[in-house]
């Protein structure tokens, strides 16, 4: 029975390890990985989890709904981008920054971990890796650095990011009280701030850079954790991304003051430049209006409601499998048209053009060249997402995932706690997402710590920081980055880095975890 | 096979990519109207289109 359990168990974990293998060994991109994963979950959930036609038809069309959602933001990014690379504004933004600072590790902080994060709060999903990569990339980044920074350093906001829709998701699925969940949600992704903001620095310069940035990490990191925290255990979780971010910002800019951080003026190539023809503050807005026209549209009630009007959703019925896995019946994940953040992106996209379109800045055949950059990262980087979204849900509709955690608990017993935060980075690996890590997985682990005798709340506390983890390694959301600075078909690398990263700062959260158990 | 496969992959990809996202809303219809040999048959050509996306992708 045992062995029967393990054989199960490994080839639950075989579309996952095709992928791995096929990604960071064989240096495959993300779509051909995925698909090779989809043919490997596919063939597994029918021989050993009695999947039939009936599930893995359902299991296609919740997948393609999952994607949708993702892809209506990667989309819309790369337009937005696009819109403003034509210009040459993202060239204009790095030499802005490198006049607030010329510390590189500095710059990289205040892009890629303090400003990803201020766009995790305020629009979710994707969007960080997407903006800030090609921001990194005028900078002078390296594009594998340009990728891995924003995605390990706003991984901390997702749970609170876009109006705190994975800890929404965690209080829904449990039934537990928000503010009573709030707590330890907060003070471990307060401990995954001042991670991220390390491995950033690490990433980049190693122990040397680290050394120099500690303070700046410190004094960033409380403000940004501190915000967050007294925030959520206010009851004022939906606003906890956004302003923690906001706070950053702020505190980011002070700290550029700071005699050990102020530019030198030592960088004379910056200074015998020409003066770029668009000033800061044009080469900004686009970033500026994605400000004013998100802000609103998710703080203001009667916009919001208005903008969420229209939404694309399909129910499903209860599906059992040949072997008793139910899967409930439910709606599908909904898409709102004209509300959803690729929605609020193509807004800001459209009055970007008009705005620099009527101050000049584009020359003849600019909206073809956009179209054309657009199509050319956003089709490989589509297949890729919608090949590893339909494959996970079969893994997920056939019982697989669960299997996977069922296993790992199953083997730590009272020492579960230090994987408690390992099952939330799973979910999000295989998903792409940090809510959906806490759906499908939020109800496992509650009922874990209850037979466990654990703690439920620091249990589910790890489980949503461990999905927020996850986000910096989810093979979707590397695609989207990767896509943005011509590394698309090219994962592998970044994939490394930020799993290495990743594995790092999850395996920290949870020795704290076993630690808050065992004192 | 190599060489179509090569001459074609930039159109190949986006019919692929055009199957994925349009094929798993005629699954689902054709799985809520239990139409077995409809829902095989899609089946079918989602994983025809995931082996392009494995060749070209």
């Amino acid at each position: 029975m045992e062995n029967m359990f393990i054989i199960k168990w490994l080839c639950a974990f075989s579309p996952i390890a095709v992928v791995l293998v096929l990604m960071i060994g064989f240096k495959w991109g993300g779509g051909r990985a995925g698909a090779a994963g989809w043919f490997t979950a596919l063939i597994v959930s029918i021989i050993f989890f009695g999947a039939d036609a009936t599930l893995l038809a359902y299991a296609q069309t919740k997948g393609i709904l999952l994607a949708i959602y993702v892809l209506y933001i990667v989309w819309m990014a790369l337009v937005l981008y696009n819109v403003v690379q034509e210009t040459g504004a993202i060239e204009t933004i790095g030499v802005g920054i490198k006049k607030l600072t010329d510390n590189r590790a500095l710059q990289l902080l205040i892009l890629g971990w303090v400003f990803s994060s201020f766009l995790q709060g305020v629009a979710g999903f994707g969007v960080p890796i997407a903006v800030v990569g090609p921001l990194l990339m005028g900078m002078g980044f390296s594009p594998i650095v340009s990728v891995a920074v924003p995605a390990i350093g706003h991984s901390w906001s997702v749970t609170y990011g876009d109006m705190a829709s994975s800890f929404q998701a965690l209080i829904a699925v449990t039934g537990m009280e928000g503010l009573s969940l709030a707590h330890w949600s907060s003070v471990f992704l307060g401990l995954t701030t001042y991670l991220c903001g390390l491995a950033v620095v690490f990433l980049f310069g190693g122990i040397g850079a680290t050394r120099k940035s500690l303070p700046a990490i410190i004094i960033i990191g409380t403000v940004m954790a501190g915000t967050q925290y007294l925030l959520s255990v206010t009851g004022l979780w939906t606003l906890a991304g956004f302003v923690a971010g906001m706070a950053g910002i702020l505190a980011g800019i002070l700290v550029t003051r700071m005699p050990a951080y102020r530019h030198s003026g030592s960088d004379d190539s910056e200074a015998a430049k020409p003066a770029s023809p668009m000033g800061i503050g044009t080469a900004l807005s686009s970033y500026i209006f994605l400000i004013i026209i998100v802000t609103p549209s998710e703080l203001y009630a009667p916009l919001h409601g208005w903008l969420n009007q229209v939404k694309l959703s399909l129910q499903f019925p209860e599906i059992i499998t040949a072997f008793g896995w139910k899967v409930a019946a439910g709606s599908g994940k909904k898409i709102s048209i004209f509300g959803h953040p690729g929605a609020l992106l193509s807004y800001t996209a459209f009055i970007s053009y008009i705005f620099y379109a009527t101050k000049g800045y584009y020359h003849a055949g600019s909206v073809k060249r956009i179209w054309a950059k657009t199509l050319k990262s956003g089709v490989s980087t589509s297949i890729g997402i919608i090949s590893m979204v339909c494959f996970a849900m079969i893994m997920d509709q056939s019982g697989m995932t669960f299997l996977l955690a069922e296993g790992v608990s199953k083997l730590l017993g009272p020492v579960y706690p230090l994987l408690s935060s390992a099952v939330g980075t799973l979910g999000a690996f295989m998903t792409g997402s940090n809510t959906n890590s806490n759906v499908i997985f939020g109800m496992f682990q509650k009922q874990t710590a209850e037979l466990a005798g654990l703690s439920v709340v620091v249990i589910l506390g790890a489980q949503t920081t461990g999905g927020s983890i996850g986000s910096m390694l989810a093979p979707a959301k590397i695609l989207v980055g990767c896509s943005t600075v011509g590394l698309a078909g090219r994962e592998g690398p970044v994939l490394a880095i930020t799993m290495k990263y990743g594995a790092i700062i999850t395996a920290i959260i949870g020795l704290v975890a076993l630690i808050v158990h065992l004192f | 096979m190599k060489q179509l496969l090569q001459k074609h992959a930039k159109g190949l990809k986006y019919a692929s990519l055009i199957a994925m996202l349009i094929v798993p809303f005629l699954l689902y219809s054709a799985a809520r109207q239990d139409i077995s040999w409809a829902v095989n048959s899609l089946l079918g050509i989602m994983g025809v289109s995931m082996l392009v996306a494995m060749k070209v992708g």
